[in-house]
């Protein structure tokens, strides 16, 4: 575990990666610095605006779930060559010629791109929600909450990633393969309209199987940001993409262990 | 005690019904022993890296068996004792040559103490210490080489698969590889060395076996494989005698001032040739078995497989 974390770590800090997560950082904090003012002006007007739902009462925190949500969506894209990039012919010889099986392999290369850019966007985000702690001289104790179900998305979309670059060793077919599934999402959440819209029983249930075939990471985030809230937590959406994640990582493993190199 | 056992290995890749399936390896058997340097000769596509792939469980084997230490190639403990060097790699060019070679060690489960000794010990065996902080992906062929090499031998391993480690290496390079070589032999370690450099394989190998569209054609030691069946060269003041051999022995070759060249019918009867060089007072100074190079003992066997399978 230790050499394949090292040597992610080595690959990111190569890629100059890190570089640009500062970036995002800096952004991120100039928009909470930004958004205490912005804060004031919602309270003195009393605005909603339509689609910021949540944003009087918790302007920060809902800023923070989407700074996370597409933090995380970033960190997918800028790991998704890593793995095919350990694949590539004449690297895996050197690689696979270890004393370490396949599945030992696999599991701890995607714990490794999970630690590392993990670690980034905890960082990011608790760098961002430090200095929005700071302007409002209290710390949102919801930003944990935040932090912990983006991580869970993070390794949901790693196993898409690592699924996708073991069957077909390239980077942009593991984009494409997250860009999918996360259009799927975005398409299946809207299951209960469609059926109303469909009067076709068989499309119905074939939609509401994928809905909760599906990961859900984007109703795993609205769901933590109601639980900060105070409502209720949602549990489906977190039990199903979690499910949905360990399925595709076994299959990971199976075509992994059968791949000829 | 054999270290690498191949029993009846077939490994076909399957390319799709129009090209038909590739025969890499046929049907091949060999045992290597420890602490010998086994030279694995084949014109391309002979199957040599695919042997080792298969060792490796890169690739697994149609049929038959193969076995490393005695475990089965899909057993990772197989390869615990193991250093390998690939054909054209391509090491992670994100790492240093003492990164490569820190990550090569902690794959192999060493300790951190014993990595920074092994791989300082080693950047001087190589020559690339001065080259250890600098990226692989500013190394010139002959330097990944090097470095590959060394990580190969980071885990101080029994056995030592070499494909083609003195490609892009220069020629002061490829005699310091050859010290390495027969110092690692010297601690009783086996090296299994594919080349295509005869004279290489020629000058390091204890044994050889020539591999040809997959098939062992061939398998013995350098000094088997090097001399001419049954042929001696015999150094002696013939003077203007001219000495004829009977045909139940053998027969001369060629006959100069300073000696004969005789092919015998068995090799045990240059005693008699002797005796009939000594019985015409001859003066004798050399009896030598004929020797050609290996290069030329591989044309030969590799031609003679073809003629076969043409044939067959």
């Amino acid at each position: 575990m230790r050499g394949i974390l090292s040597d992610t770590i080595a690959e990111m800090l190569d890629r100059k990666t890190i570089w640009i997560y500062s970036g995002i950082t800096l952004v991120g904090v100039l928009v909470v610095i930004a958004m205490r003012a912005l804060e004031m002006n919602f309270q003195m007007e009393g605005m909603n605006p339509q689609g910021l739902e949540g944003m009087q009462d918790y302007p920060r925190l809902w800023f923070y779930n989407k700074f996370m949500y597409y933090l995380v969506l970033l960190s997918v894209l800028l790991s998704a060559g890593s793995f095919p990039n350990m694949l590539t012919r004449g690297r895996v010889d050197y690689y696979l010629s270890k004393p370490l099986s396949r599945r030992r392999h696999l599991a701890t290369k995607t714990a490794a791109l999970w630690i590392v850019y993990g670690t980034l966007i905890t960082v990011s985000m608790l760098v961002v929600g430090g200095i929005g702690g700071l302007t409002l001289g209290t710390f949102d104790i919801g930003l944990i909450y935040i932090i912990l179900t983006n991580l869970l998305a993070l390794f949901i979309w790693l196993t898409v990633t690592t699924l996708a670059s073991v069957w077909a060793g390239s980077a942009p077919v593991s984009i494409l393969a997250v860009f999918m599934i996360w259009l799927l999402q975005q398409v299946l959440s809207l299951h209960e309209l469609f059926a109303k819209l469909v009067d076709w029983p068989l499309i119905e249930k074939t939609v509401t199987v994928l809905y909760y075939i599906f990961p859900k990471t984007i109703q795993m985030s609205d769901s933590t940001l109601s639980l900060i809230m105070g409502a209720s937590f949602d549990w489906m959406p977190l039990y199903s993409s979690i499910i949905f994640a360990f399925a595709l990582f076994y299959i990971a493993i199976v075509l992994f262990n059968r791949k000829e190199f | 005690m054999a270290v690498i056992e191949i029993q009846d290995l077939t490994k076909i890749y399957r390319t799709g019904m129009r090209k038909g399936d590739i025969v890499a390896v046929d049907n091949l058997n060999l045992g290597i022993e420890m602490g010998e340097i086994f030279g694995l000769l084949g014109p391309n596509g002979a199957g040599k890296t695919t042997l080792f792939k298969v060792l490796l469980n890169l690739t697994p084997a149609t049929s038959g068996d193969a076995r490393l230490f005695g475990r089965s190639p899909s057993d990772p403990r197989s390869r615990l004792q193991v250093g390998y060097l690939p054909e054209n790699h391509r090491f992670p060019y994100h790492l240093t040559g003492l990164g490569l070679l820190e990550l090569t060690g902690r794959m192999y489960g060493m300790k951190q103490a014993l990595i920074e000794t092994r791989a300082e010990e080693l950047l001087e065996v190589v020559g690339m210490t001065k080259w250890a902080d600098t990226k692989l992906r500013k190394y010139s062929k002959g330097m990944g080489q090097r470095i590959g090499l060394a990580q190969a031998m980071i885990s101080d391993p029994d056995v030592l698969l070499l494909d083609e480690p003195t490609d892009g290496v220069d020629p002061v390079g490829k005699i310091e590889l050859r010290k390495v070589m027969e110092r690692i032999r010297a601690d009783g370690k086996t090296i299994v060395l594919n080349s295509h450099l005869l004279s290489e394989v020629e000058s390091v190998a204890d044994r050889v076996a020539i591999l040809s569209r997959g098939r062992l054609v061939r398998v013995g030691t350098v000094e088997e494989l090097t001399s001419r069946k049954s042929q001696y060269e015999i150094e002696a003041d013939l003077g203007n005698r001219l000495l004829k051999i009977p045909e139940e022995i053998g027969k001369t070759i060629v006959v100069t001032s300073r000696g004969m060249t005789v092919e015998l019918v068995k090799k045990e009867y240059i005693n008699d040739v002797i005796d009939i060089l000594r019985m015409k007072k001859v003066s004798i100074s050399a009896v030598k078995p004929l020797k050609i190079s290996l290069e030329q003992s591989f044309l030969e066997t590799i031609s003679s497989a073809s003629e076969k399978e043409g044939t067959a």
